[in-house]
């Protein structure tokens, strides 16, 4: 058994090095981790069959299940690298916009801040973003730098209104904007020393804080004190609102003035003097705090605004790239080096500091973190670049089944942390894709376009049921048309079945502060089984063309109800049913005739965690 | 290994079920010491979660200032309960059927972290979050054993927030979590052909391979959902729309919570199988306008709707037959209380109250809890206990709290297991920087 085992393994480690080197990853640096002491071979993993490999792909990278003539022309390419060029294909793609599009979204919280239509500025900064791979580190930088109308093209108002129009208290806000920037961009929760000292506080919750001090926080909070809400009657708009810098010295207050100023003068200063009962945090006795960046102590170079000198200081940080390629990661395993995704631990990053503390390493894994991490930053913090190392793995392409509950053949990252249901978007996005249903959705504010994929969705208020209701006469049926209803009412049943679909499968809301899950729930099961609200409204199968098709294929013997099954597991499953599978399904057809049989098979098929889970 | 649903079903079925594949590597950890007795006074519980940190001075640890307005008509109940009658009337009557513990202490003042503790009796730990479950989960996982056949429901239910779920225990002990408002969606089918469906969905699921515990977990939901579907008396009951007629309570803004106690009372009477639950009456954080008459969230408005619930469950509860004692509530713990409590004396400058963790209360009743007590007590401000009023020498903490709910539903809090996922010793309630938990004796002798 054991000879047949390695046998087996060698083979399958041949297979991958010559696919390996067809497509010029050899020296993926996952892979060659996981190398055996002494040889030269790459990492032996059975890999997983070319259709499981391209629904895993294409839901991690696009977001959407593969369409039928995708997998059709792959399984016919008999090319050594057409994994790799799948890839490439799937970056390159309208899908991977709209994914890391929300990838981006959730990470930054975007979301409505009172009552201006900021978000949509905000959404379609990250799309542009994202359409043009833009690195990383730039994208920290513009988004940290940002000043300017909070409605224009390049606008990331929402990334500094949701703290700003949030807290009344001024240095209330900038204490929370500092701890939102710690959080997305280097991965820690420094909220905690912003009220005390981590001394006596955080020994048994994170070393790294456990040593800094408050002042330490204030000090990263003062690289946002000469940051202001601002309007100005120059601008056109009237209402809009724009942020400014007073240390910026292209900035002239000329006769506009500052709103949310949460209380006090416009100092540019962060004076640390509260009294207890100012704002939400306890009294703070410090005086004026200068710009010390929370992680090294430096102060910003002359001729740089203090912002500019904090996005420097925060990219140049090593810890900036391994946030994020942690977050990349736990997208496409299903677990991060570190979790939370926001819970890093300085205090015990490598084994020689943890030891300071008398505690173990925090990183699973962490020389291949290390090694994703140096080549991010040899890339330009290139997101399609890490994308595409991760991809092209063995690991990554491996063959999840059987796995164990922790890690399978001495490998970390082969565990069932891999397998995970679909995400909402993905999940009721795949049902009509299968269904064959082009579904059109409207977003408040950006009425002129339908949006096709609940992946373009900018918040959990998405799609907007409300969106034509103001519309009236020749407009509104113009409106409905396009969208493929009746009457404004159906429409409005429509848009709300398809946001509690979401809710009820876990799309993170920003409003509640409620983080994305797709763990098993009995909701998740019930919204599946049940016919009331999804299945007669949202999902009318008698609306499907691929079940009509089929009906009428059977009606008039143009098919078997073989060939249906057959198709009806391609569509949904991406294989071939089993025999025990054929049967059961032709014997169904026999007994429910028409488009019931066709619709019941289809919905059995969705209840299926094969469908579910990637 | 090839295992289909129904082997694994079947290898999961009866007993401590679930420890099947992934999960037999647990052992119960050695014992340090002899168990403890549990009181096993109650065979259901119910987990009111005051989230947002009540303010006791205001509530349930009254302390009539120059800032307390009049319309809480503070007096003087008797046996030293001294009771905000004018915001909560009715309990003001049924002072007799509840005790308060007063001088809890919570080991965290951010909501967040505080909830996550006062949920699992564990202090949040970010590397440990995946596999700690919700107390109620652990109870589930202990009263395993005594699920009866036909029962379509889960041992624990779950309304509102909940930071933790079944953890590193088996799916079927994950609460199932309804909504605020009592109800569940989907829950309610007009399937035509229903039995011909199911079957279908059925025998494919047993041809369908379950390679993983992901996959496992999975069909352990969907099959309890087809089982809740299945039963006409859920549907009745947890149905959107399906509760009846409110129309008595309608000076309330906000029927929600009063809604769960409707359901926990008729889910607790139809006895399918769910016996501890959390309930859900959010919205204490009251850092402004704490006593507002007109905002619907301020405390007074709260604790009308707390009022209302609670009265409810009490009586109704005393009102029906128990299975193995004369009535519900003799068989039923009641437990209320937030995740910390507010500061004391005056106002801040906006006219409310921040966290504050060194003294809070909890309301309890039912269960084997003798009623009309007050344990512990509080200075003449409110901000620190002075007696403690228990065996232990120490104020009460959080982790006492949930010990005493394990020691009332018959469960040994000491218990510990070895070797869960990541490899650690799980303890039911935390050992903390004050040594071991205790029961709360002085409630129920």
């Amino acid at each position: 058994m054991k000879g047949m085992l390695g046998c087996f393994c060698l083979f399958t480690a041949l297979f991958f090095t010559a696919a390996a080197e067809a497509s010029g990853a050899l020296t993926n640096p996952i892979d060659g981790r996981y190398q055996p002491a002494g040889k030269k071979r790459v990492l032996a993993l059975e890999p997983a069959d070319d259709l499981t490999f391209l629904k895993r792909a294409t839901l991690d990278i696009a977001g959407r299940l593969p369409y039928p003539a995708e997998a059709e022309s792959f399984l016919a390419d008999g090319s050594l690298d057409k994994r790799a060029v799948l890839v490439e294909a799937l970056l390159a793609s309208d899908g991977y916009v709209d994914r890391w599009t929300a990838f981006f979204s959730d990470l930054f919280r975007n979301q409505r801040v009172s009552l201006g239509n900021y978000r949509n500025a905000f959404q379609n900064t990250l799309r542009r973003m994202v359409a043009q791979n833009m690195s990383w580190a730039e994208m920290a930088r513009r988004l940290l730098t940002f000043s300017g109308q909070s409605y224009e093209g390049s606008s990331a108002f929402v990334f500094w209104g949701i703290k700003g129009f949030d807290a009344d208290f001024r240095l209330d806000f900038l204490d929370d904007q500092a701890g939102l920037i710690a959080e997305v961009m280097l991965g820690l929760q420094a909220d905690c020393i912003s009220c005390h000292d981590g001394a006596n506080h955080l020994e048994q919750v994170n070393k790294g804080l456990s040593v800094m001090k408050r002042e330490q926080f204030w000090g990263m909070a003062a690289f946002l004190s000469q940051t202001y809400f601002f309007q100005s009657p120059d601008a056109g708009r009237f209402f809009e609102t724009q942020i400014v810098d007073l240390d910026d010295p292209n900035f002239d207050p000329g006769n506009g003035w500052f709103i949310n100023t949460g209380g006090g003068a416009v100092s540019g200063e962060y004076l640390a003097i509260t009294e207890p009962g100012e704002g939400m945090r306890p009294a703070r006795g410090g005086g004026v705090v200068q710009p010390r960046f929370l992680l090294t102590g430096e102060a910003p170079q002359p001729g740089e605004t203090r912002r500019e000198a904090l996005a420097r200081m925060i990219v140049a940080n090593r810890q900036f790239a391994r946030n994020m390629v942690n977050r990349l990661w736990f997208h496409f395993f299903g677990e991060g080096f570190v979790e939370p995704l926001n819970g890093w631990d300085l205090g015990r990053l490598d084994s020689e500091t943890a030891a300071q503390f008398d505690v173990e390493a925090q990183p699973r894994d962490p020389g291949l973190l290390e090694a994703l991490v140096d080549r991010f930053i040899a890339d330009g913090y290139n997101i399609q670049a890490l994308i595409r190392v991760i991809c092209n793995s063995n690991l990554y392409q491996a063959n999840l089944a059987n796995l164990g509950s922790h890690i399978t053949q001495g490998v970390p990252w082969m565990s069932v942390h891999r397998i995970r249901r679909l995400e909402a978007e993905a999940a009721i996005d795949a049902i009509f894709q299968v269904y064959e249903i082009e579904r059109g959705y409207l977003v408040g504010g950006m009425t002129d376009k339908v949006f096709s994929s609940l992946w373009s969705m900018p918040d959990s208020l998405e799609p907007n049921p409300q969106a034509i209701l103001g519309y009236k006469g020749q407009k509104s049926a113009q409106m409905l048309a396009r969208l493929g209803y009746e009457t404004q009412d159906q429409f409005y049943q429509d848009q709300i079945a398809v946001v509690r679909a979401l809710n009820a499968l876990g799309r993170p809301n920003p409003y509640t502060e409620r983080m994305r899950s797709n763990t098993a729930s009995v909701q998740s099961g019930l919204l599946f089984l049940n016919g009331k609200t999804l299945y007669s409204s949202l999902f009318d199968a008698s609306a499907s063309p691929l079940v009509n098709r089929m009906a009428a294929g059977l009606a008039d013997e143009s098919r078997t109800p073989g060939s249906v099954v057959r198709v009806l597991y391609r569509r949904a499953l991406f294989r071939d049913p089993t025999e025990r599978e054929l049967a059961l399904g032709k014997a169904y057809l026999a007994n429910v005739a028409g488009v019931d049989g066709v619709a019941d098979l289809l919905w059995a098929l969705f209840n299926q965690p094969e469908f579910l889970y990637r | 290994m090839d295992v289909n649903r129904r082997t694994f079903l079947a290898s999961c079925a009866g007993g401590l079920a679930a420890n099947a594949l992934a999960r037999q590597r647990w052992r119960d950890a050695p014992r340090l010491k002899d168990g403890v007795e549990t009181r096993g006074s109650a065979r259901n519980l119910v987990f009111i979660l005051l989230l947002g940190g009540p303010s006791q001075v205001d509530s349930f640890d009254l302390k009539p200032g120059p800032y307390t307005p009049d319309f809480f008509e503070a007096a003087d109940l008797g046996g030293g309960l001294r009771w905000p009658g004018g915001i909560m009337p009715k309990l003001a009557n049924l002072a007799d059927r509840f005790s308060i513990v007063r001088g809890i202490s919570a080991m965290e003042a951010v909501h967040r972290r505080a909830m996550y503790h006062l949920q699992t009796g564990h202090r949040l730990n970010a590397a440990m979050m995946r596999e700690i479950p919700h107390f109620l989960s652990v109870m589930s996982y202990k009263m395993a054993g005594e699920k009866k056949a036909g029962d379509t429901l889960p041992t624990a239910m779950v309304m509102g927030a909940n930071l933790a779920k079944n953890g590193f225990l088996a799916q079927e002990h994950r609460g199932v979590e309804i909504g605020s408002s009592g109800s569940l969606d989907n829950l309610s089918h007009d399937f035509e052909r229903y039995s011909k469906k199911i079957g279908l969905l059925q025998e494919m699921w047993d041809m369908a391979a379950t390679p993983n515990q992901r996959i496992a977990d999975h069909l352990t939901t969907q099959d309890q959902a087809l089982r809740m579907m299945a039963d006409p008396d859920l549907q009745a009951l947890l149905s959107e729309g399906a509760q009846g007629d409110r129309s008595s309570n309608a000076e309330y803004y906000n029927q929600d919570f009063y809604k769960q106690c409707e359901v926990v009372v008729k889910l607790l009477e139809l006895d399918k199988g769910a016996r501890v639950f959390q309930m859900y009456l959010p919205g204490w954080d009251h850092h402004q306008e704490i006593y507002s008459r007109i905002s619907t969230g301020s405390l007074p408005s709260l604790c009308g709707q707390f009022d209302n619930g609670f009265a409810y469950l009490l009586e109704s509860l005393a009102a029906k037959p128990g299975v193995n004692a004369p009535t519900l509530l003799d068989e039923t713990m009641i437990v209320a209380m937030g995740e910390f409590g507010r500061t004391i004396s005056s106002l801040n400058r906006d006219e409310g109250r921040d966290h504050y963790p060194y003294a809070f209360p909890a309301v309890v009743a039912g269960g084997g809890v003798i009623p009309g007590r007050l344990i512990g007590a509080t200075d003449p401000l409110g901000g620190y206990p002075v007696d403690p009023g228990w065996s232990r020498n120490r104020y009460i903490t959080v982790n006492d709290m949930i010990a005493t709910m394990f020691s009332a539903t018959g469960i040994d809090w000491t218990e510990r297991i070895l070797d869960t996922p990541s490899g650690r010793l799980f303890e039911f309630v935390e050992t903390s920087i004050l040594g071991d938990a205790f029961e709360i004796n002085t409630m129920f002798e």
